[in-house]
């Protein structure tokens, strides 16, 4: 008895995903995680119906961009008025909000139809491995990285750094790091 | 003159043409599923119903291609559920003769799964001997596990 | 052209003297029609549709030839005499001597001392339902009585009957008193046409005829369905315990968006750490519940996944065990627990075993 209904149930029912986009790519990983929201990976597909999946992002202030897209790509906006169009570029788009950047790729991902703010709506993000318990609980799998999460230099031991083959010696006074000029720190705080 | 032409000038015409109603009963037929005015008010129904029939004449075609790729997204999918990667499966009925068409792999993908699971397996199976299997979709990184992480559970 | 037109003056003559001749109609073009059918389609709305007539009233209709062709085309080389009675009901000869006897006429000179078919359609149920019986019992022999009863008690439904009846059309060779048809009746006939092979042909063309057409009417039906079990579980454990295996432990084998309105949990059944059957379910009861029903089918062998009945040119040769009875569930409850009615209370007890999931502790 009725035992034809609870299959239907599990047929149909959502599942959660988690994707840790960590040093991930995230046009590739939109492209993944869109399957998902759409319900592609499932032989039940048919693009009217409301199929998709849940899927939880965690660590999207973690995301990265090759080559200096950072700075290159370019998000763009009109308000629809006379003077209303603004460029912004990515890393600041980035400063201001840490999920927009992989929401915005998944949402374009997206076919654009009906269907398309619906699914959004499954989408869950989060800046860094913090997670609600309600939302963790529901998990049931995970979806792969895109890409190998590369090595950082600060995870190296020192014996693995002396054993690396080295052409010459930075000097003393060069530095390394990444420094912001000045001119972008006035901007951040025009923001705020 | 004639006695007859003397008589069909005065002959009777029909009254009014011909009768309109069967040509809007037609179109009326063809614009049952249509919304509001187009299905009640005879000038809208008619450009309607006239631009659907131009517009079946490509619907044959597009209506294949459509059920082509759906049916391509179904067995990707249901192939890469067992690890299989969908033109490798195929190449390997095709090689052992076993010949259901894509239509019935689709049909035995959602309504057998585990007919489907074992025809996998075979094709996996098959692979391994010949080597020339490949793992598919599953990228062997990027696991989370749940030590690193915060507890799952 | 002259002469065709003098007869269209006629005919706008005789028809209405007064239409002036201007306005007569090409012979052509109908005008009227399509306004003469919608007044016709009004007045049927407004009138309503015409009552059922017995298909006698109409021309064409030769009885003898209808009831000949009706045995030819079930196969069945029957007399026409006994395929006459099989229609006759009671009902219709009660009419005919009532009307014979206000007309004044002596019954014995009229002709109507002949036979209904009420004992035809006794002895016919009689044979179909032992049949059906024995076949299911042959069919599944790992199934309860209680089933057995309840899919037997679905084939010889007067629904199942009648709609058989209909589809070999019975109803309009039937002679009876009430027009339309009951669907007593129908069955009724049936019957007696199943008895009437009996008495004729022997019972093995009989229990052919039920083969050939009651049975297929389980094909797509899910027999497990027809059986309503109250509490799966306490059969469950009283099955295994007659079986000697060990009791039934439900464990969660998945679950998913359990905060959520659309949860879904997997629950597997193990018996002696051997998984005996799993289901999904909206909370993890239903799941429980369902799991052991799935237990059951795979115990009785009444799966989705079993071969099909044997029917048609593979039941040539079936050899059926006629005295074959199968276990009852009520006797294995019994044994069980032969103090308690049913098993209700060991299902409870079975949800303790549960301890290891919190969603279960709240439940």
């Amino acid at each position: 008895m009725a035992n034809n209904r609870v299959l239907q149930w599990a047929t149909f029912a959502r599942t959660w995903w988690i994707f840790d986009a960590n040093h991930q790519c995230h046009i590739k990983s939109a492209k993944r995680i869109a399957l998902y929201l759409q319900g592609k990976h499932k032989p039940i597909y048919h693009p009217l119906s409301d199929i998709g999946d849940h899927v939880v992002v965690i660590n999207t202030a973690g995301i990265s961009m090759r080559n200096d897209f950072w700075r290159k790509w370019k998000y763009n906006h009109h308000t629809g008025y006379a003077g209303g169009h603004s460029v912004t570029s990515a890393w600041r788009l980035h400063e201001l909000d840490q999920t927009k950047v992989v929401e915005k790729s998944v949402y374009a991902t997206l076919p654009g139809n009906l269907l398309r703010r619906r699914m959004m709506r499954r989408l869950h993000l989060f800046t860094d491995d913090n997670v609600p318990d309600d939302i963790l609980q529901n998990v049931t799998d995970q979806i792969r990285q895109v890409t190998v999460v590369p090595r950082l230099i600060q995870e190296y031991t020192q014996e693995e750094l002396d054993a690396m083959p080295k052409l010459f010696d930075w000097p003393d006074d060069y530095e390394i790091e990444f420094k912001r000029r000045k001119e972008d720190d006035e901007i951040k705080k025009y923001l705020k | 003159m004639h006695l007859t032409r003397q008589v069909l000038r005065n002959l009777p015409t029909p009254y009014g043409g011909y009768d309109i109603s069967w040509k809007r009963q037609m179109y009326k037929r063809l614009a049952w599923h249509f919304f509001g005015r187009r299905r009640t008010c005879f000038r809208i129904q008619i450009r309607t119903v006239e631009r659907a029939l131009r517009n079946s004449t490509f619907s044959g075609s597009a209506r294949k291609e459509f059920f082509k790729e759906l049916n391509t997204t179904r067995l990707e999918a249901a192939c890469s559920e067992h690890g299989v990667i969908y033109k490798e499966f195929l190449k390997t009925l095709d090689e052992n003769d076993v010949q259901i068409n894509k239509t019935m792999l689709e049909k035995l993908a959602i309504y057998e799964p585990r007919t489907f699971q074992s025809l996998c397996d075979m094709s996996i199976q098959y692979q391994k001997d010949n080597e020339i299997y490949t793992k598919n979709s599953v990228t062997p990184y990027g696991e989370l596990t749940r030590g690193l992480q915060k507890p799952m559970l | 052209m002259s002469a065709s037109i003098r007869s269209g003056l006629k005919v706008v003559c005789f028809r209405k003297l007064l239409i002036p001749l201007q306005q007569v109609p090409s012979r052509c073009y109908k005008k009227g029609l399509s306004k003469d059918l919608r007044i016709q389609y009004k007045s049927r709305l407004t009138v309503g549709p015409e009552p059922d007539r017995h298909r006698s009233e109409f021309i064409n209709w030769n009885y003898d030839s209808e009831v000949y062709s009706f045995g030819k085309r079930l196969g069945e080389d029957l007399n026409d005499d006994i395929l006459k009675k099989v229609f006759l009901h009671r009902s219709y000869i009660e009419r005919e001597k009532k009307k014979i006897q206000e007309l004044g006429i002596a019954v014995g000179t009229s002709g109507l001392d002949v036979d209904h078919n009420e004992q035809l359609a006794k002895s016919g149920e009689q044979l179909a339902s032992n049949y059906v019986l024995i076949y299911l019992r042959n069919a599944f022999p790992n199934y309860f009585e209680e089933g057995i009863r309840s899919i037997h008690e679905y084939l010889m439904s007067e629904d199942v009957l009648c709609n058989i009846g209909r589809h070999l059309g019975i109803p309009e060779l039937i002679m009876c008193d009430d027009f339309p048809l009951r669907e007593s009746t129908i069955v009724t006939t049936l019957m007696a046409f199943i008895g009437a092979l009996e008495q004729e042909k022997g019972k093995e063309r009989a229990h052919l005829f039920v083969r050939d057409f009651i049975l297929p009417q389980l094909i797509g039906k899910d027999i497990n369905e027809m059986w309503n079990v109250v509490n799966p579980m306490g059969l469950l454990t009283a099955v295994l315990h007659f079986q000697k295996r060990g009791l039934p432990e439900p464990r969660l084998l998945w679950e998913g968006a359990s905060s959520t309105l659309m949860s879904v949990y997997h629950i597997g059944i193990y018996s002696d750490q051997k998984l005996i059957g799993k289901a999904p379910g909206e909370t993890a009861q239903i799941a429980e519940e369902m799991a052991a029903r799935d237990a059951l089918k795979r115990l009785c062998q009444t799966q989705e996944s079993r071969p099909a009945l044997l029917l048609g040119k593979l039941s040539e040769n079936l050899k059926l065990d006629e005295k074959k009875v199968n276990i009852s569930a009520k006797d294995i409850i019994e044994q069980f627990s032969p103090k308690e009615s049913t098993a209700s209370t060991s299902s409870k007890s079975i949800f303790g075993i549960f301890k290891g999931n919190h969603s279960l502790n709240k439940v």
